[in-house]
């Protein structure tokens, strides 16, 4: 039983490796904004922890997905449900990169470098968090469907997660609201797809260009690795 | 011939493709801007192509090392050279995060907001994975020659030393090549500075250097992941 246990964190060391860098990266955020209220004795960017734990939540979606997924007669089972779930909260992990646009307005009260890397903590912390768990989703849908299927999977969640951070970012709907009214939803939504603003599709384009670019590179660094190993 | 260009290009095709994402997504940035430029009819952010040209000189140096290296005959007169000068050039490629201060000037609104940011995310982030994938290839160089903990020693003593570069480009307006033109003046200030260091300098410092190393290290471990996958693959053949 112990045995099978160390011989199973030996396998996933890396997978506990980067759960708890990014534990220990979101306590950091969440440090960085307790001292900035303390010195600054202001609640601005407070919002910052509620979107960093909503990105928290595809990821573990993603990552008790994947642990599920071993067994194959859970797999049926399992995966529409997480998918649909993981979809829906997924587009929370890349939205805190906008949380950015909080710098253009003015704050006197704590130097603007402080707030910058903030800034950039907070960001990259929901940003890997999505990475991550996308390359979860990755794995699962490689595993059963076959490795075009998974890239096709990749690049769709690419583009519906970029309108998904439009959504939150311009039109203010939450995960949840689909949920609670989902015939309003589905109509507004409807809507804007037939008849697209020009900054609809501009945002779209170039945040799903964005993260695709990242998601690629850091695919392809990880294989640099991979052609270290052989040499 | 022909067919060991395949088989060199098929060993590197990851490096290559990264290469390729990373000119992509340069070209693209300096594209976002251009339009930006032609909208506007300003040229605020235009200094955001010279630091992006800045990140690449590290990225450059260290690629051709990396290859060079490999000949064994070339090490030892090319690798300090190059080190120095990457060493130098390095905290050019995390420095354009820093640009991002730049959105709250209120003379530079003068296009929606989140064009600018989207703007900048390209510039910021294509600048820091050059920084990254540089970084892997000089810590590799070191591996290879002297062993795994003198690679993460670097890493960490890289880590600090160019968020401390960062720090004096941004708050002292030093440029990389100062330290070649005045290097005494530059070392006495440095001294003067390290002996009284400012609340300031120590925050800044501390808060990059805990950035950049967390993620590097999720970058590392991201990488492995993929290298689990096959190790899993293989023991799930019987």
């Amino acid at each position: 039983m112990l045995n099978r246990l160390q011989a199973s964190l030996i396998r996933h060391r890396y997978k506990l490796a980067i759960f708890f860098l990014l534990a220990g990266a979101s306590v950091i955020c969440v440090i960085l904004v307790a001292a900035r209220i303390a010195y600054s004795d202001s609640g601005r960017y407070v919002g910052l922890v509620w979107n960093l734990f909503l990105a928290w939540i595809p990821f573990v979606l993603a990552y008790t997905a994947y642990i599920l997924s071993w067994r194959r007669a859970l797999l049926i089972l399992v995966i529409p449900i997480t998918t649909i779930l993981w979809l829906l909260f997924f587009p929370n992990a890349p939205y805190i990169l906008t949380d950015l646009q909080h710098l253009a307005q003015e704050s006197s009260n704590t130097p603007l470098w402080y707030d910058v890397i903030m800034l950039v903590w907070f960001s990259w912390t929901g940003l890997l968090l999505g990475l991550v768990s996308l390359y979860l989703m990755h794995e699962i849908v490689h595993r059963a469907l076959g490795r075009i299927a998974g890239w096709v999977f990749v690049f769709a969640v690419s583009g519906l997660s970029s309108f998904g951070v439009y959504l939150g970012r311009f039109v203010r709907f939450n995960s949840w609201d689909i949920l609670q009214g989902p015939q309003e939803i589905a109509v507004s939504i409807l809507g804007m797809v037939i008849d697209p603003s020009r900054r609809l599709v501009a945002f779209t384009f170039l945040f799903t260009l964005f993260y695709l670019f990242v998601y690629l590179t850091l695919y392809s660094f990880g294989h640099l690795l991979q052609e270290k190993g052989n040499s | 011939m022909y067919q060991r260009l395949q088989t060199r290009f098929a060993k590197n095709k990851y490096r290559l493709f990264i290469f390729a994402m990373l000119s992509g997504a340069s070209v693209l940035s300096i594209a976002l801007w251009r339009w930006r430029a032609s909208v506007t009819g300003s040229i605020n952010y235009a200094f955001l192509i010279w630091n992006l040209f800045l990140a690449w000189i590290p990225f450059i140096i260290s690629y051709f090392t990396y290859t060079l290296t490999l000949k064994r005959s070339w090490l030892y007169i090319l690798l300090p050279i190059a080190a120095f000068l990457w060493l130098i050039f390095f905290p050019n490629a995390p420095y354009i995060l820093t640009d991002f201060q730049h959105l709250s000037r209120p003379a530079w609104q003068d296009i929606d907001t989140w064009y600018d940011v989207l703007m900048l995310m390209w510039f910021a982030f294509t600048g820091l994975l050059l920084g990254i994938v540089s970084l892997f290839m000089m810590q590799e160089i070191i591996r290879r020659e002297f062993g795994r903990w003198i690679g993460w020693a670097f890493v960490l003593l890289v880590t600090i030393s160019s968020s401390l570069g960062i720090y004096m480009g941004r708050f002292l307006r030093w440029n990389s090549w100062d330290i070649l033109s005045h290097p005494a003046n530059i070392a006495l200030f440095a001294l003067q500075r390290v002996q009284a260091p400012s609340a300031q300098s120590l925050v800044f410092t501390g808060i990059f250097a805990a950035f950049f190393l967390f993620l590097y290290i999720t970058l590392y471990a991201f990488g492995h992941l993929l290298l689990e996958r096959q190790a899993n693959d293989i023991q799930q053949q019987p």
